[in-house]
This record gives structure tokens, sequence and C-alpha cells, in this order.
């Protein structure tokens, strides 16, 4: 009996090491089997167009649907010039209320957080709520056109092809809120269910698998025609399957630069019949200010509310390419000539509240910054970077939550560079740094320009050879400003771009600094000539102003509220729903901004 | 008697079960190509697919090449001691930690791996093992390891063994 109780302990060990054993073969095989491929073959769905949404393609590539829905469910970071937290712009660089008065982007401006969002963004946006503007001094602005949507939802080829039936301008130029009735229910949704005005699959889902991969292949493609046209513009050749002819390498950039570019609406000049809402018959509905209600702010059609047939002008979504030669790098000046070739059918994006300029605001153009620089010139593509190789489990992969390089420097840069990742952010610190201290730089001084311009505007009014009646005379004064009125187009093009640019001059910290020392120089000298037609015009106090981060943080216009009582909403309530979007920045990022200009060496450099 | 009986029968089934430890033990090693890490071929250390890139740079490089048959250099040329103990010694602790790693910290191993210092050194002795001869004068002005700014060779010839030089 004693001697039987070491053997059964003996027993026990002995199996539970057969069973660590199997364990550990069973672990061996399995990375064995990942390491060469081991997609799951089981429960392939068929994918095609006709169902672009993530949540179906995605069920042939697990992994990679939960990396690129990651960015659902993660806390929001910040990096010094970026991340996808959705803080608000104006409260970090209040300068901007002032560079884009007059324009809706002076009142809502957020820092952008990734591809899934991109659709739940642009829906809730006060730049698209027509009320909202009317209600807050934007009466001019009517809303969003479907020409937003191209790079903003995964549904945009289905509904150029199905409900456009492949009119580009008509689908262009139909209202945004119209065309967003039209994205129909799959994957078991209600029409008109929540799921269905949800992110996944429904209305409100951003860029899918499908608006980069080819569904029979998954190799690369380009779907979205102003991409298409704008390349063909600059040289390439059109591609029935992938857009344009490319290798791999040059689409793993490509299929980035359908969005990730500076665009326009260009004007068509001609009538288009699009899809209206019979709203517009119902004299009950009216908008803020009173006027007749011509669509409904709403994802669905609802209430008795019905596609009718109307007739708009029509709009093109163009990006200013045909300057820039395939091959070559983007230089700002190719944007300055286009513009002004253009000047005859497309003169502004809106005239500037206080300096009268007719302004372009440029928007997201990393493809062309990106396309002179030493990693361009070097064969390094888009994805190389922001989608590097990682690892997960055995599988090597390619990172499809597609974020700041900074959120993983070892798979983003050691590839290629061998130095330790403090060294590389270090490197990428002073850079950002530097090109952040030129822009800041640059945004004062056209900031002191613009207050320069209205105190002049002023002064001319008040002199009766610039009145007539008895009133000031705009044309008058915007013939005598006009050569200063020009320099503060072209100034704030340079400062926007390296603004809206989403690296802070990594991409080309070179051209960064060419251009915002332009931009500078352009702000200055139409201080300089401010002095000038002072001067001719007998104007004795007039002075130049030099503002700089203090005179900024005075303009903070904080988290967007309500003024009136708006379509349920009461004044003094906040606009956004979500706590983490339109916040303040942290402390330490406006800490950050205030030691860059003046440049306080002390605190940077050591950081 | 029955007790006895009982005893020897669970002895037997012990001794089943060593022999089913042995035997599952043996084909687990087998799976994992065990017997190749006793060897010095170069195949062996890409049994891991972690290694894949480094090891098409390395066929890509100068050291891949093959002299009658045989490769200049394998990865345990430049990356094992050669002193005999040593070289056993060192072998079984890397492969210990790998099989470790591998095993249970798959999910936290940085995409691009950097070299230890120990690895560094060896790397930096075997440089010199084989080129000592014609390369002394260097060596000895430029990569003395007592000096705190010292070179190693692979300071400069960062691409000779495979192209992403750790």
């Amino acid at each position: 009996m004693n001697n039987k109780g070491p053997l059964y302990f003996g027993i026990i060990v002995v199996i539970a090491l057969i069973g660590g054993v199997l364990w550990l073969n069973n672990d061996v095989s399995q990375k064995q089997a990942e390491s060469v491929g081991g997609i799951a073959s089981k429960n392939f769905v068929e994918m095609s167009d006709d169902n672009p949404t993530f949540d179906e393609w995605g069920k042939n590539f697990p992994d990679y649907l939960d990396m690129y829905l990651t960015v659902e469910k993660e806390k929001p970071f910040e990096t010094d010039f970026g991340g996808n937290l959705a803080y608000s712009k104006l409260i970090r660089y209040p300068q901007l209320t002032v560079l884009w008065a007059g324009y809706p982007f002076s009142i809502d401006a957020n820092e952008e957080r990734g591809h899934f969002w991109i659709q739940v963004d642009q829906m809730d946006t006060a730049r698209n709520n027509k009320d909202f503007l009317n209600a807050h001094g934007f009466a001019g602005f009517g809303g969003q056109p479907t020409a937003c949507m191209n790079c903003h939802s995964g549904w945009t080829p289905w509904l150029l092809k199905n409900v456009a039936k492949d009119d580009w301008v008509a689908f262009n130029s139909t209202k945004y809120w119209t065309m967003i009735k039209n994205v129909p229910a799959v994957n078991g949704y209600k029409e008109g269910s929540v799921e269905h005005s949800g992110p996944h699959g429904g209305k409100r889902m951003g860029v899918t698998c499908a608006d980069c991969h080819t569904p029979n292949n998954m190799s690369l493609r380009l779907t979205r025609p102003a991409a298409i046209n704008a390349l063909v513009a600059r040289g390439y050749e059109r591609d029935v399957e992938q857009g344009v002819k490319a290798t791999r390498e040059e689409m793993r950039t490509l299929v980035c630069s359908q969005c990730h570019v500076e665009y326009y609406f260009k004007p068509t000049g001609e009538k288009v019949k699009v899809i209206g809402e019979s709203i517009a018959n119902d004299t009950s509905k009216k908008w803020w200010n009173g006027t007749q209600k011509t669509y409904d702010e709403f994802d669905t059609w609802r209430d008795g509310n019905k596609p009718t047939e109307i007739e708009v002008a029509g709009i093109e979504l163009v990006f200013p390419w045909s300057e820039w030669k395939k091959g070559e790098p983007f230089r700002i000046e190719m944007f300055d000539e286009y513009y002004e070739k253009v000047r005859k059918v497309f003169d502004k994006d809106w005239a500037h509240k206080i300096s009268g300029a007719p302004m372009i605001k440029i928007q997201h153009p990393e493809s062309e910054l990106y396309s002179g620089g030493v990693h361009a010139a070097n064969g390094v593509s888009c994805a190389d970077c922001h989608m590097p190789y990682i690892r997960k489990g055995a599988k090597k992969m390619t990172q499809h939550n597609i974020t700041s390089p900074l959120a993983d420097i070892n798979s983003a840069c050691k590839t290629c560079h061998n130095q330790s990742e403090d060294y590389l952010k270090a490197q990428i610190k002073d850079i950002q740094n530097s090109t952040a201290h030129n822009l800041r730089t640059a945004e004062y001084a056209i900031v002191s320009l613009i207050t320069d311009i209205k105190t002049m505007r002023d002064s001319l009014g008040a002199l009766e050879s610039y009145q007539s009646e008895g009133k000031a005379d705009v044309k008058k004064i915007n013939e005598e400003l006009q050569e200063v009125l020009e320099l503060h187009r072209k100034a704030q093009m340079r400062a926007d771009f390296i603004g809206a640019e989403n690296s802070t001059g990594f991409h080309n910290p070179r051209e960064s600094s060419r251009m915002l020392l332009q931009a500078v120089d352009m702000a200055r000298m139409g201080q300089t000539k401010l002095v000038e037609i002072a001067n001719a015009n007998g104007i004795a106090d007039f002075k130049t102003s030099n503002l700089g981060f203090e005179d900024m943080q005075k303009l903070n216009p904080g988290e967007i509220r309500y003024k009136v009582d708006v379509n349920n909403h009461k004044a003094g309530e906040r606009y956004y729903e979500h706590d983490n979007v339109n916040g303040s920045p942290s402390n330490a990022l406006i800490e950050g901004d205030k030691n860059l200009k003046p440049y306080n060496y002390q605190v940077v450099d050591k950081q | 008697m029955g007790q006895k009986r009982a005893f020897t029968n669970l002895f037997g089934i012990f001794l089943l079960l060593i022999f089913a430890l042995f035997a599952v033990g043996f084909y687990t090693f087998y799976n994992a190509k065990g017997i190749s890490y006793f060897s010095n071929s170069s195949e062996s250390c890409n049994n891991c697919h972690i290694m894949n890139e480094v090891y098409n740079d390395y066929l890509a490089g100068s050291h891949s090449k093959k002299v009658k048959g045989e490769s200049r250099a394998s990865c345990a040329d430049c990356h094992l001691p050669h002193q005999g103990m040593e070289k056993w010694i060192a072998k079984a602790e890397s492969g210990l930690a790998h099989a470790y790693a591998f095993t249970f910290k798959l999910d936290e191993l940085p995409t691009n791996l950097s070299a230890t210092q120990k690895s560094k050194e060896m790397v930096q002795n075997n440089c010199i093992r084989c080129h000592g001869d014609y390369a002394a004068v260097a060596v000895n002005s430029t990569t003395n390891p007592h000096a705190d700014s010292s070179l190693s060779c692979v300071s400069c010839h960062s691409d000779v063994g495979h192209k992403r030089g750790f």
C-alpha cells in the first residue's frame, strides 16, 4: 500500500509531461503551417463589387480585418503633431480661425482619426450641416456635395455605377445627404435600421478592402475616377483592370494617392440631371432661416420624402495635377500655374472674410509633398512605412491598421535603418519641430498681414476717393490692394499646404522649408506693400503688426456649441455627441507649441 | 498477493507511459527538425520563419557563394564561436532561448531584430578569424575592444553577411 503513493505521483507527472510534449508538438506544427501561409480554406465567401463591405470581404481575411478594426476599439492617442485623437485643431492652433475666416473650416476642424472613422466624421461634421452653418453666419454654404463622398465611402464605386449610372458629373453634383440615402442594406441588415446607418456595412462605412484591392485576386487597383483622370493627365496610361498601368511597387503608393492629394470641385459650366428630394415641394419644411428645405439632412428616406429628378449646375472632382508631369518631383509653383490657368472657371474656394482675398484651401497633399522627398527617390512606397511588414503569430503580414509610423518605429523604419529606435525617433522629432517652427512663423506672419489689410481697408474706406455715395467702395479698395491680396492668397496656400499635409514636413523636409520660407517672404512683402500704399494715400498712422503665440491664444474658439436653437438642439449645447471628438488637445502639446515660436532651444532640444 | 499484482500492473502502466513520453518526445523532436540543429548548415537556421528575410539576404550576399560545393561561410561560421566546447555551449544557450521565445513570446518579438552585445562580439571575432591575416593592420589600429569608440568590422562592412546589418 505504502509504496503505491509515489508510483501514482509518477504516473501523474508522466501523463502531464506527455500532455506538455503533445501541446508543444501541436504548437510547432501550427507555427510551421502559419509560416507557409496557413489561410483558412473553410467558409470562403466570394467577394465582389456588389457587396464591398469590409465585414464581408474580411470573412476570408480575418487577421487583416482585425488589424483594420483596431482603431474602432483602441484608445485614441496623440503624437506631437498627429495621432488619431480627434481634438479640435482650432483650439490647438487658434490662428486658423482667422486664416480660414469666412470658410466653414474656421468653425469646425478636428484632427483626423483613421480610415474606419472617415465616413462617420463626414456625417457628423458641422461643415456638412447646412442648418448649423446657416445659423452660425455661413448662409452661403449649402452643405457638402457627393463629390466630398468620393474618398469617404467604400460605397462610392457602387453608387457611381448603380445610382448615378456611371455619370461621373451627375454623381459629384448630387447633394451628399441625397446620395447617402441610396446606400443599400446588405449582410442581413434591415433597410433603415440602426445597423444600416452604422459603419459596419452601412451608411457610415469608411474605406474598405475593395477600395484598393481587386475582388478576384486581391491585387492592387485604383477605383476612383478623379485619381485615374489626374494620373492620365500626368502621363500615365489607362488600364481597365487596375486603373492605370503601373508596377506593383508604384501601386503601393498610387492606391493612397486616390485620396491623399489636393483637389477642388471644378464647375463644368453645364446643367446636369441628378436625384433630388420631394421635401423641396413640402412648404411646411423650412431651413432655420425660413427658406424652403431642398433636402432632408438625414441618411434615410423618411416621412414620405421620396427621390425626384432635378437639374443642377454640374461639378467635377479634379486633382490640380496637369502641370506636374510623371516622374517629376512636385513643386508648389505647379499649383500656382495650374490655378492661374483655370481662374476663369474657378477663381477661388472662398473669399476671405477679413482681407477679401480670393482664397484656395489646400487639403491633405501627401502624394505631392512625398514625391520629391528622399524616400520617394529611393523607391520607398507609402505602404512601406504606413503598412510595414509585421509578424502576427508566425505569419508575415502587411499592417492594415494604417497609422503613423511613430506607432511602430521598429517595423516601419528599422527594415532599412539600422540605428536604434531612439535615434530614429529623435531625427523625426527634429525634422517635425523645425517644420512646425517654420509653419507657425508663416501662420503668425499671415495673420499679421490679414490684420494689417483690415486696418488698411478701414483707412482707405474713410477716404473720399475710395467711396461711392458716401460709403466705402469695396471694388475700388480691392483694386488698390490687388497685389497685396494676391500675396495673401499665395502665402496662405503655402502655409496651408504644410498645415494640411499629414507629416509636419517629414515627407519632404527640404521642400517644406522652401515653401514656408516663401510663405513668410510673401506675407512680409504684403506688409511692405501696405506701407507703400499708406504712403501713396497719405495715411500717416499706419503701422505693421507682428503677432505671436500669445496673441493667437486670445482667438481660441473653444469646443463647438450651438449659438441658437436649431433642429431640437438648445443654444449652449455641445455640438458633438462624443466626448473624444472636438475636445482640447493635451496641455503638453500646447506647451510644446508655445516653445516652438520663438524657438526655445533650451526646452525643445532637450525633450 | 492481490496487492502485489495491483502494484505490478500499476508499474506496467508507468513503464508504458514512460515509453509513450519518449515516443511523443522523439516525434516532436523530429517534427521540430531537432536533428538539423546539430549540423552547421544555414538551412537549419531558416527552419524558423523569423529568419526568412535575413536568410534571403544572406543567399544574395558574398558569404553564401559556394566554393567546391560549400558556402564560403555559414550562419554558424559568423554567429557562433569556433572552439569545441565554447561553440556547443553557445549553441545550446541560444537554441534554448530561441525555442523558448518562439514558443511563448512570439507576439512580443519586434519585427526587426537587433544584435546583442554578446552576438556582436562573436561576429567580430569571426571576422578576424578568417580575415585577420591580411586585415591585421586595420584590425589592430581601429578595432581595439578596450577603446570606447572603437569600430567593429561591420561598422563599415555592414552588408557583407546580409543586407540588414543588425
